[in-house]
């Protein structure tokens, strides 16, 4: 569910500006540090570093919009707005920035793995008739389901979520009808950046293991969530992630569990070669 | 052709001052390629801290007190292609005298054959897989060697009255080295091995692997991964209401298990104690002076390379001013014991290792207590 989380900010990003923003992982990491903080530097309960994390992902998604993308495509035209080296140049731009924020990481915190605080862990162990969760597991399962149905109430019952809509499907139709395309295309990484940061929260509450590269592997299989689901499809990303997740597990019972990483590649193949549009894509 | 020769010597010229410099400058390079960035970052940042604190302590002794030793620490980031191009930086730079490095066997295992190629002594205070030393005869190892580490922990769990365990590593040369040699160890003594699984390092969620391994209902799990995972491991088994023994590896005999895992997820656990304040004073200080020092708990690698910065210290101080890289190789060949943190160590010239003393301890409200 995590993966599914992550892969819509993602997806949400790309349907937008077809553009890939390799800085989301560390969104993810952000989220994962802003409930440390609050937890050991600033001794907060949980329920008030909820809305730190929001915002901390918030800030962190216009930020990388103003530093990664804004620059880039500070051009209007048309040709501007398709351009392949304007998409190109932004992927480079976010995996650089994605790396900038995760060397800043591991300056302040040197490398280290860190440890939430056990009061905050959520680690009570669940049976549910021979299979163990914890319920971590649980509340990931729950917000990702609640985050997954708020984000499609607010893509078709707002306001900014028609704006988001008529943007990603035709920007140059959206400008000239009067929406303002910086003001959509914030909001985009604005909710985008809370998906993932609070992704990165529930996981750290989870697992209680936090450590500035944490999002890199997030973040790749959530750009193979995006390909499977059809590169622009919301819901194509959320089963395809769902899908991943579970093709890991079922893979992990019969083969050994290192060689599950190679699941989603795997996957990503077979769908590169049989159904290259993906679950949910347009046929191009 | 006047004009060639006029820059060619005016070049000499300012060539020369600078490489008299050098030598006045009476300055001692060696070259060291640990991880400073990326996920093992941590770990290198231990072994620096071990290599300045070697230097300062050997200062205060007044030996080499003219001297600038220097030690240029590159990043190879845990990978064994930039180990590589290290190598070839470090061969070509004729001020680097010895080379210390890597933390990764792999790292170690890929660059060492280039450093014993060019007969500049390499030497790693950690990397522990079995081949590191049979690079050649410049490639010289500080730390415990997984066939020893494996033998020993092998024989302590059957001897702890396990008869099957189930054994958990992570796929790389380290893992691999360290589950396969306590493998053969435990069913050389008579045990059986009933499960054993290489986990993905990158991974947070072990509950599938770690219910199969209970599954097929060992006397105990022995955990041979780095702290990272072993901490998740064993919150999780705790999750799961697992009271299976478990037995860790000595990687794990560092403060950051009971800091990542806390106290009740570790309560129990048998491990192999290499580098613990309650194996002798020596260590006791260390911990003490090293805490005091950077605020945090020494690692083993912290030890190792604290050991072998003091080694090579004193070396530097018997060839000085003479110093060669060849020197290092020879002074290196004469090595019979060394007492240092690890207490007092004996050199087996013969397989060019170390003796290093393994001992079993437990962990009891989050502290190490010695069981033998």
């Amino acid at each position: 569910m995590t993966y599914a989380v992550v892969a819509i900010g993602f997806t949400l990003i790309y349907r937008v500006l077809t553009a890939v923003n390799f800085a989301h992982g560390e969104v993810y990491t952000i989220g994962a540090f802003t409930i440390l903080i609050g937890a050991t530097t600033l001794n907060l309960p949980l329920w008030s570093i909820v809305p730190l994390v929001v915002l901390a992902g918030a800030l962190t998604g216009y930020g990388i919009e103003l530093a990664g993308f804004r620059l880039f495509r500070r051009f209007t035209d048309e040709a501007s707005l398709k351009s392949r080296a304007v998409r190109e140049a932004t992927l480079l731009s976010s995996l650089a920035l994605g790396i900038v924020i995760r060397e800043i990481l591991d300056l302040i915190y040197k490398g280290d793995w860190q440890s939430l605080p056990e009061t905050y862990q959520l680690s009570t162990s669940l049976d549910l008739g021979g299979i163990y969760i914890s319920s971590g597991e649980a509340v990931i399962a729950v917000v990702s389901i609640v985050m997954l149905i708020a984000l499609q109430l607010l893509l078709h019952r707002t306001s900014i979520g028609l704006a988001i809509r008529a943007v990603s499907s035709n920007m140059i139709g959206a400008q000239f009808s009067g929406i303002n395309i910086n003001r959509v295309v914030i909001a985009v990484f604005v909710i985008g950046s809370v998906l993932g940061a609070v992704a990165g929260m529930v996981v750290s509450l989870a697992y209680g293991a936090i450590q500035s590269y944490m999002g890199l592997t997030v973040v790749i299989k959530a750009f193979v969530a995006m390909v499977i689901g059809g590169l622009t499809s919301l819901p194509g990303a959320a089963i395809a992630a769902v899908m991943i997740g579970v093709a890991e597990s079922v893979a992990g019972i019969f083969l050994p569990s290192a060689w599950t990483e190679m699941v989603a590649y795997m996957l990503l193949i077979v769908f590169l070669i049989f159904l290259p549009n993906g679950l949910f894509g347009r046929r191009r | 052709m006047k004009v060639l020769r006029a820059i060619a010597l005016a070049a000499a010229a300012l060539l020369l001052p600078a490489a008299g410099s050098l030598a006045q400058k009476n300055e001692v390079r060696f070259g060291c390629y640990i991880p400073i960035t990326g996920k093992f970052a941590i770990f290198g940042s231990s072994m620096k801290n071990g290599f300045e604190m070697a230097q300062e302590d050997f200062k205060a002794t007044g030996k080499l007190k003219d001297v600038n030793v220097v030690v240029q620490c590159e990043d190879d980031q845990g990978r064994a292609d930039d180990g590589i191009n290290i190598a070839r930086r470090f061969i070509e730079d004729e001020n680097i005298v010895a080379v210390l490095g890597s933390w990764s066997s792999a790292v170690t295992l890929a660059a060492g054959p280039l450093y014993n190629k060019a007969r500049l002594v390499n030497i790693t205070p950690t990397s522990s897989h079995p081949d590191v030393t049979k690079i050649g005869p410049y490639v010289y190892r500080q730390s415990v060697i997984q066939s020893r580490e494996g033998a020993f922990n092998g024989a302590s769990m059957y001897q702890l009255g396990a008869r099957k365990i189930a054994m958990l590593g992570i796929p790389n040369d380290y893992g691999k080295a360290n589950v396969g040699f306590t493998r053969r160890s435990f069913e050389k003594a008579g045990g059986e091995v009933v499960f054993e699984e290489f986990v993905r390092p990158d991974a947070q969620d072990f509950r599938q692997v770690l219910q199969k391994a209970v599954r097929a209902k060992p006397d105990m799990i022995y955990i041979g991964v780095f702290v990272p995972q072993a901490s998740l491991m064993l919150k999780q088994l705790r999750q799961m209401g697992v009271k299976t023994r478990i037995y860790l590896a000595a990687v794990l005999d560092t403060p950051d298990l009971v800091r990542l895992a806390g106290a009740k997820a570790v309560e129990g656990s048998l491990l192999t104690l290499t580098f613990n304040p309650v194996l002798g004073a020596n260590v006791a200080d260390f911990f003490k002076r090293y805490e005091a020092k950077y605020g945090r708990k020494p690692d083993p690698f912290a030890g190792l390379a604290y050991q072998t910065m003091t080694m090579m210290m004193g070396i530097t101080a018997r060839l000085y001013p003479n110093v060669t890289r060849e020197g290092y190789r020879s002074e290196l060949d004469k090595m019979t014991s060394i007492d240092n943190v690890f207490g007092p160590l004996t050199y087996d010239p013969e397989i060019r290792e170390w003796n290093y003393k393994f001992n079993i301890g437990t962990i009891k409200n989050g502290q190490t207590v010695l069981l033998k």
